[in-house]
């Protein structure tokens, strides 16, 4: 009897401590939405602390089941995940304890193996259904291709697919990206077979076949996480009622729904982060990177002189005045007849005013993916097919275009793709076919990044072997501080013969000096 | 004459002074270069090397702390971990003596450093944090393991039915499936399967009527402190994987740094050497050349100095030596300083000397009262003339004149007027001797000689008429004569004519002609006596 009371406390305790709640027929439900979230630093970005107490309140307040999706584009690329290579972001995540967390390019910023690890830590399950690891031939290590989430009787399954661009953006190469239609398919399909309620679908990139999708029932409700979707998609994403999509840094989605037989979505709402309390928990942690990398990168290093926009489209439609210092110091360093950097290596996506002081953190955030100087020999024609690659996808600012330094480029953009280069000098001289130069870029870029495959099989430079441990950042860091200041402009040296007839729709908003 | 005179000394002055200031520009020139060799090698061996071998020596401490946090983060035990943080600590009591030998000018590599030493710090805490953990969470399992274990075999207590039997190995297994878990959201399913299995097993419990021995059910209450630990082990093993990323980046940054750094000194080393030897064989070149030059420079001062001096000098005393043993010559040497002049002052010199020679020569050959040759001068021309005849065998005629009763004369006048008379018959004889090849001297007192040189007898005759006739045309008034009221000669002719062949000496020739003389004097005097040989 006395062993029979002792058991009954602890059923109890145990019921307590694990909080074992009677089963109910739960018919509401909440999913916050989240993605996007790279840089603790950056004040547009890094609500972490806003975004918890986001989820508190929802959970303590709605009294409904909710499920926090967690869409992934955070693990890098930041000034601290440079370093520690995204682990810092699983960490804060992991108090946020997301259900789930989809994964986008951005995840593989540090290759598969680190996301790998990523997985490890973190106390969630991270889903990519449309990647397949070259060397197991399955998902890779530590991630899954599904989620099934059960939440007092309520089954969420989750789907993430992902672009195939991943391979020539992030050049990853030990991996596969499938059909993401047909991945989405088996995924939804085993899903409904593992007795998922709700199917939900998360990605990156507005793939036409998702609408259909969602009319079909196959999936029955997909989050858009792309805080750059382009006007051109914009449309048939946003007027279609159960594709959620979240396009603004520093806001999170909040849908309700109800389930009975059927998946009905009740209302969505997009929540500004700014307008919540931080959380102190998460803001301590948040305090804690920040402190840890404030010494090394607090440091100032010079002035702005003039105005500077780092916005994606800025340094991926044209010619832009930051990116063209970073070639004249890549130039100039390397001492080289030419330099190449693509656009896409300028992640800031920010302004700077005239005379303001630069940080040692701007530019590590601008320029986060620690990319290194590789030095190569290559021939005009070789030029000449690096620049039409650069130039390919100047519609959908892909960022591979082409920065120069050395060289002035006429281009026509209305041209095909392949077919764009019209005229190329270097030094007041015609590109000539045959003659080698030496050209200055990133590793990344050298490796065939960003579809560049001509510099792939290009001859690398033996004369500057121990340069070629710089990092990009830290020569640019070396060039503003030997000089106290950041001057540049836009002078020309990237010219768009077809703009050139109508420059009230330039797209360039760079002020110049 | 002064401006000549000190020419030759400037010029002599300059000459050195040039010498001696291209010597003094080429040693300046060189000793200033070598100054400058011996400042960049200096530099090189004060400086840029220590400083490189001060960059290595950072470099490979920093290499060596790389592969220590790799290690550190790698710690399987305390003492592990101690050990490896003892090295750590001697390596950034190492860099940081390094640091005050000034390795890098950047500040910033001292900031690197202190926030690496911080943050290896931080890691070695939570590696500490990590080990006690696992330490802690693997002495729980062991404990519960053990107690259910004990349970299950029957050694704690008999009589556990099977189905509690099944559920306590299912939670033996899924406990060790636990503890070999790495990942956490497999952690927190497992976590959830256990408390399924907890439910189970108290259910179980609950419905038999057994008393088990109940040593291993307070164990059961620590699953949810073990499950707790495992789940905060994971997350510390996630961070500790950050920071050891972020310690390893850091590390890479300030290698990455340090080598752009030591590249930059190797360069200016390296440029600076490259500078320095530039400049050496530059200078070196100049040295050369300027040494050239100044050789050059100084043989041609040397040569002028020689020609200028020397030469002239040599030649001023060939030609002194010249005019010396020829006793005539012009002595001269271009030019306007002392050393023309002195050859113009020696040619004076020589010039007077040879003429005051002659002057004194020909003093020595005039009689000093008459001023017609004297006996010596008449012995060499009879030498000469002796010698013109038997070489052409032409006559050779000898007179030797005396004045009658010379003695009686000066009794009579005086020595005075007997010198004035002696002068008056030296010029009437000197005057008669018409051709340049005759010749009268004074041969001693009142006696005179004369030679002619090709004249036979006939010859001799008219002379001797020439001179009888002049000598009366004096009208010398002569009481003291005993012949005559005037002054009157006797003369004796020695006609020689076959001298080629006759062994005929000068004093044979005198001795003829005196003898001629005395036979004229005998004869009565006043007259000619002429002999032929």
């Amino acid at each position: 009897m006395k062993y029979k009371g002792i058991v009954g406390i602890l059923l109890v305790v145990i019921c307590a401590l694990f909080q074992v709640n009677q089963v109910s027929q739960a018919s509401t439900g909440t999913i916050i939405f989240a993605a996007d979230m790279p840089d603790i630093f950056d004040t547009r970005y890094g609500k972490y602390p806003q975004l918890k107490t986001l989820i508190k309140n929802v959970s303590q307040t709605s009294g409904e089941q909710t499920f926090f999706v967690f869409g992934g584009g955070s693990l890098g690329p930041s000034a601290m995940s440079a370093f520690d290579k995204g682990s810092h972001i699983i960490d804060i995540l992991n108090t946020l304890e997301p259900d789930v967390m989809g994964v986008t390019k951005r995840e593989f910023s540090y290759l598969t193996d680190e996301l790998s690890l990523r997985a490890y830590e973190s106390a969630f399950p991270i889903v990519t259904s449309n990647i397949k690891d070259l060397r197991i031939d399955e998902t890779p290590d530590g991630l899954q291709s599904l989620a099934l989430i059960e939440k007092n009787g309520i089954s969420l399954g989750f789907i993430s697919i992902i672009n195939s661009r991943l391979n020539e953006e992030y050049l990853v190469t030990n991996i596969r990206v499938q059909p993401p239609e047909e991945s989405l398919k088996q995924a939804s399909y085993k899903l409904r077979k593992m007795g998922a309620d709700i199917v939900l679908l998360h990605y990156s990139f507005p793939f036409d076949f998702v609408p259909e999708m969602v009319d079909s029932g196959m999936i029955n409700l997909a989050f858009l996480s792309d805080t750059r979707l382009q006007a051109q998609y914009r449309k048939e994403v946003t007027e279609h009622p159960k594709i959620l999509l979240l396009d603004e840094p520093g806001r999170a989605l909040k849908a309700q729904f109800a389930f009975e037989e059927t998946f009905k979505l009740i209302d969505v709402e997009s929540i500004d982060l700014n307008s919540l309390a931080a959380d102190d928990e998460t803001a301590k942690l948040v305090v804690n990177y920040q402190s840890r990398l404030a010494g090394l990168l607090n440091e100032p290093i010079g002035k702005w002189h003039g105005d500077y926009s780092t916005r994606r489209e800025d340094v991926r439609g044209g010619e832009n005045a930051f990116a063209n210092y970073i070639a004249d110091a890549m130039k100039f360093f390397a001492d080289t007849d030419i330099a190449i950097l693509n656009g896409g290596s300028i992640r800031g996506d920010k302004y700077y005013t005239d005379n303001t002081l630069i940080l040692r953190k701007d530019i590590a955030s601008e320029l986060p993916f620690r990319s290194r100087l590789r030095v190569l020999k290559v021939n005009g024609e070789e030029i000449r097919q690096t620049l039409e690659a650069g130039l390919a996808n100047l519609d959908d600012l892909k960022g591979g275009f082409p920065h120069v330094s050395g060289m002035k480029v006429f281009y026509d953009s209305e041209k095909p793709p392949g077919e764009r280069v019209v005229q190329v000098n270097i030094k007041g001289r015609p590109l000539a076919m045959d003659e080698s130069y030496t050209l200055a870029s990133t590793d990344y870029l050298a490796s065939g990044g960003d579809n560049y495959w001509p510099l792939r099989s290009a001859e690398a430079s033996n004369d500057l072997q121990t340069l070629e441990t710089i990092l990009i950042v830290d020569l640019v860091v070396r060039a503003i501080s030997n000089q106290g200041k950041l001057k540049s402009k836009i002078d020309q040296r990237m010219v768009d013969i077809a703009l050139s007839n109508n420059s009230s729709e330039s797209t360039l908003s760079t002020k110049q000096n | 004459m002064n401006k000549t005179k000190k020419r030759t000394v400037f010029t002599f002055i300059y000459a050195q002074l040039s010498v001696l200031i291209l010597f003094a520009f080429v040693t300046s020139f060189t000793l200033v270069r070598l100054l400058d060799v011996r400042d960049n090698l200096s530099m090189l061996s004060e400086q840029a090397i220590p400083q490189l071998s001060y960059a290595a020596s950072f470099n490979s401490k920093i290499q060596m702390l790389a592969t220590q946090s790799s290690m550190l983060a790698g710690a399987q035990n305390e003492p592990a971990r101690r050990l490896v943080m003892h090295k750590i600590n001697i390596l950034f009591d190492q860099l940081d003596d390094l640091s005050q030998n000034n390795v890098s000018k950047d500040p910033f590599v001292k900031k690197q450093v202190d926030i690496i030493s911080n943050e290896i710090n931080d890691l070695n805490a939570l590696i500490k944090e990590q080990l006690s953990l696992q330490n802690t969470l693997t002495s729980n399992i062991n404990k519960l393991t053990q107690a259910i274990l004990n349970s299950v075999s029957g050694t704690v207590s008999n009589g556990i039915d099977a189905p509690l039997k099944r559920q306590l190995t299912d939670l033996l297994l899924t406990l060790l499936e636990l503890e070999k878990e790495s990942r956490l959201s497999s952690v927190r399913q497992l976590a959830l399967d256990l408390k399924q299995i907890q439910i189970a097993i108290t259910a179980q419990m609950l419905k038999t009527d057994d008393e088990p021995e109940a040593a291993f059910l307070p164990e059961i209450i620590e699953i949810e402190a073990i499950i707790e630990q495992k789940i905060e082990l994971l997350l510390l093993n996630g961070r500790l994987r950050g920071r050891d990323s972020f310690v390893r980046s850091l590390i890479s940054d300030l290698a990455s740094n340090l080598e752009y750094h030591t590249e930059l000194l190797s360069q200016d080393v390296l440029n600076a050497s490259s500078e320095a030897s530039k400049r050496i064989a530059k200078q070196t070149q100049l040295a050369i050349v300027f040494g050239v030059l100044a050789t050059l420079i100084t043989i041609s001062i040397l040569v002028f100095l020689y020609k200028r001096f020397v030469v002239r000098l040599l030649s001023l005393t060939r030609q002194i030596d010249a005019a010396r043993h020829k006793g005539e010559g012009q002595i001269s040497i271009d030019g306007s300083d002392e050393i023309s002049h002195l050859a113009t002052v020696f040619s004076q010199y020589v010039r007077k000397v040879n003429k005051q020679e002659k002057v004194l020569l020909e003093l020595s050959y005039k009689d000093s009262l008459t001023g017609i040759p004297n006996r010596r001068a008449f012995e060499i021309r009879l030498f000469d003339a002796l010698a013109q005849a038997k070489r052409s065998n032409l006559p050779l005629s000898i007179v030797m004149a005396d004045v009658d009763f010379f003695k009686a004369f000066n009794d009579a006048y005086g020595h005075t007027e007997g010198d004035v008379c002696l002068k008056r018959v030296a010029k009437t004889l000197q005057q008669t001797m018409t051709r340049e090849t005759d010749f009268c001297a004074r041969y001693g007192g009142e006696e005179f000689i004369c030679i002619l040189t090709d004249t036979d007898l006939e010859g001799a005759k008219v002379i001797a008429e020439q001179i009888h006739t002049a000598i009366k045309s004096l009208k010398i008034p002569h009481s003291g004569s005993q012949i005559n009221e005037f002054l009157t000669l006797s003369l004796g002719f020695a006609t020689f004519t076959q001298l080629n062949s006759a062994q005929l000496s000068s004093k044979d020739i005198v001795n003829e002609a005196d003898r001629a003389l005395y036979a004229a004097k005998k004869n009565g005097r006043n007259q000619s006596y002429f002999l032929t040989v």
